[in-house]
């Protein structure tokens, strides 16, 4: 695929880990496209994969445990992963950036904040002094923070979860980052909080034209602010659509799943739909389909048990990986 | 509502609350300089009423820092109260001396948050399970490992996982073993503080269905925390939203949803990212940030209808409809 719309391609890529148990497989063969200002929600339950693919595309995942065991991360058809360290160096930060989820353990609590932002800056931009001290307060006006001047000679711990989660993003932006990969950015804050950070981000995309990664557990998040979906299970993707396509006709029966066990307001349900039993160990993922024991389809089907089905389309822009889904050709 | 009954129903209709907290306040000293003079307090709860009756779940929602958990580890007596009273099946637990308080402690158990940390690691499945009924001396040997296995059967895990530990169980597995922990006493009243936030969905709705069984095998009260508005109305009867320690809305369930009456729960509701695509803008950013302290209103800084009335004198918690109170001057 040659879209020139494409701003990040992630080809079959596989990361895995090596512990004193075997090899975990953390992530395999996953593929997906962000296309050029657009937000593509990564979807899933913890140790799915989702954050582990986002350290891939960094080229961050934790040495000498754990590699990138196969697979191609083109970064405007450039594969990232056979540049040197020193240019990859480059990218960082200033091509593709991130948040993390903990606003207060990403930041440095003996560091002022504008010594953080100023570094960042003077590191990727090759600006330095007042230069760069007026570029960072710029940017805290920017994520809406109110006296940048007196705000910069503060520590972390003067500042609010949400506020520190603005320090972040103002952080990840002051380069002019193509791709910024957000995840969990507001799973520490509250709902009020929350709302602001999102909205936020939703701006600033508009105004840097960047594409968002967005990698969340939260479906009320996703719909609100995804244009397009995958979900992962087990390591894999196990389906893949756009965002309303997702909500109105999800053809996984974990998607499905996913989407009934969420309590609803204003519904006054006696019970909650549940998925049976627990989110599988990566060192023994079940055999065929990793869902199998948790579905209500596969659980007695032969070919479940000892298949796997792969990722593939069954209709126009709508990809998914079981073998009862409406349309997959088996 | 029924006329107005004699003194002796007035009584036997506060008889039915499990739970009484009237004028609840628990103040943190603020404390500077060499001598540590106190300079001030924190009113982490600040003068918060309400009711629970048995057998019902009472929900409690609020932000980070709210005051919810300091509420509920004041009525358990796990920090001291500042003033109030909470009178539990007829008796002041606020002036129970330490002795009589082991009887109470009994009858109110607690479900913690995080499932990876209430736990000791260094203790089996069956020693953390049994440990409640050993320091009561209900039980002990054959007699104590049967009633653990009971227990580990009733919230959906193996009598087997009697010898594990708690390393070997995911994060679902754990909050159950947290939950039987806490049934062992067979309690009257649990209070659970958050205890699915950290749990992934699919377990999230494991946990809530698992708690609601067990509420109607044993007639249980719950006195449920959550800052997930969408849990807290599945689970609960009557809900209370608390914002900077005070209670601001109290009414049943349904109605605070169909109906929010302050504007701080309305802003709450607004902000919940609903599983519906539509990309929409929320509210909530045009609300300040502000959250400093005035004399008046606590909310009146982020509040979007507020005037310099409230700005100046604080709202009481005032019934608006049947069974619904909240504190705000624009209701």
């Amino acid at each position: 695929m040659s879209d020139n719309n494409i701003l990040l391609s992630v080809r079959n890529l596989s990361t895995f880990f090596d512990t004193e148990n075997g090899t975990v497989k953390a992530v395999q063969d996953v593929c997906f496209d962000i296309k050029n200002g657009e937000t593509f929600a990564l979807v899933g339950e913890s140790g799915c994969g989702k954050s582990v693919t986002a350290l891939s595309i960094m080229r961050l995942v934790p040495k000498p445990a754990g590699a990138i065991a196969s697979g191609e991360i083109l970064l405007k058809s450039r594969n990232i992963l056979k540049f040197p360290e020193k240019q990859m160096r480059r990218i960082r930060g200033n091509k593709i950036a991130m948040i993390f989820q903990e606003p207060m353990t990403s930041l440095n609590p003996v560091f002022t904040i504008g010594t953080q932002i100023t570094e960042a800056i003077s590191l990727h931009q090759k600006k330095y002094g007042n230069e760069a001290k007026q570029l960072a307060k710029e940017m805290l006006a920017k994520v809406r923070i109110s006296e940048p001047g007196r705000r910069m000679n503060e520590y972390p711990h003067q500042f609010s979860g949400g506020m520190r989660q603005r320090v972040m993003i103002a952080m990840a932006i002051s380069c002019k980052p193509s791709l910024l990969i957000a995840d969990e950015p507001t799973t520490a804050l509250d709902v009020t909080i929350q709302a602001q950070i999102l909205d936020l981000l939703d701006e600033l995309q508009q105004s840097e034209k960047m594409s968002i990664l967005l990698i969340t557990h939260d479906l009320g998040i996703v719909a609100q602010r995804a244009d397009y979906v995958a979900v992962m299970y087990a390591s894999k993707i196990v389906e893949k659509c756009s965002c309303v396509e997702l909500f109105k006709k999800p053809l996984h029966p974990y998607t499905k799943g996913l989407l009934n066990s969420l309590p609803q307001l204003g519904a006054k349900q006696k019970r909650l739909n549940t998925i049976a039993g627990n989110v599988p160990e990566p060192l023994n993922f079940p055999s065929g389909c990793k869902f199998h024991p948790r579905c209500h389809l596969g659980c007695n089907d032969k070919r479940c048990q000892s298949q796997e089905p792969a990722l593939k389309q069954v209709s126009e822009n709508h990809y998914a990986a079981c073998w009862y889904a409406e349309g997959y050709e088996k | 509502m029924p006329p107005a009954g004699t003194q002796k129903d007035m009584k036997n209709k506060m008889n039915d609350y499990l739970l009484n907290v009237e004028n609840l306040k628990t103040w943190f000293p603020i404390k500077k300089g060499l001598l540590r003079k106190t300079v001030g307090h924190v009113k982490a709860v600040d003068d918060i009423s309400f009711q629970i009756a048995a057998g019902s779940t009472f929900g409690l929602v609020g932000e980070s820092g709210s005051g919810k958990t300091t509420a509920a580890r004041t009525i358990a007596r796990l920090i001291g109260a500042t003033g109030g009273k909470v009178d539990f099946n007829g008796e002041n637990i606020l002036s129970l001396r330490q002795s009589e308080l082991r009887k109470i402690r009994k009858d109110i158990s607690m479900v913690f948050q995080d499932p990876y940390s209430s736990l000791n690691p260094r203790m089996t499945v069956g020693t953390i399970v049994g440990e409640p009924l050993k320091i009561h001396k209900i039980a002990t040997g054959a007699e104590l490992s049967e009633r653990v296995a009971a227990l580990l059967e009733k919230v959906g895990l193996s009598a087997s996982h009697i010898n594990r530990y708690p390393h070997e169980f995911s994060g679902g597995q754990r909050q159950r073993i947290g939950i039987a922990r806490a049934l062992a006493l067979e309690p009257k009243l649990v209070i659970c503080d958050e205890p699915v936030s950290a749990l992934d969905v699919s377990i999230q709705s494991q946990i809530l269905n698992l708690l609601k069984d067990l509420q109607e095998q044993f007639n249980l009260t719950y006195f449920f925390i959550a800052h997930d508005l969408s849990v807290v109305e599945f689970i609960s009867d009557i809900v209370a939203v608390m914002y900077l320690g005070k209670i601001v809305e109290i009414a049943p369930s349904a109605a605070l949803y169909e109906n929010p009456l302050h504007p701080y729960t309305k802003l709450l509701l607004s902000a919940i990212p609903k599983p519906v695509p539509e990309r929409k803008k929320t509210a909530v950013s045009a609300a300040g940030l502000e959250t400093e302290l005035c004399a008046g209103c606590p909310f009146y800084g982020r509040c979007p209808l507020g005037d310099d009335f409230c700005s100046k004198n604080a709202p009481p918690l005032e019934e608006k409809a049947s069974g619904h109170k909240a504190a705000c001057f624009k209701t």
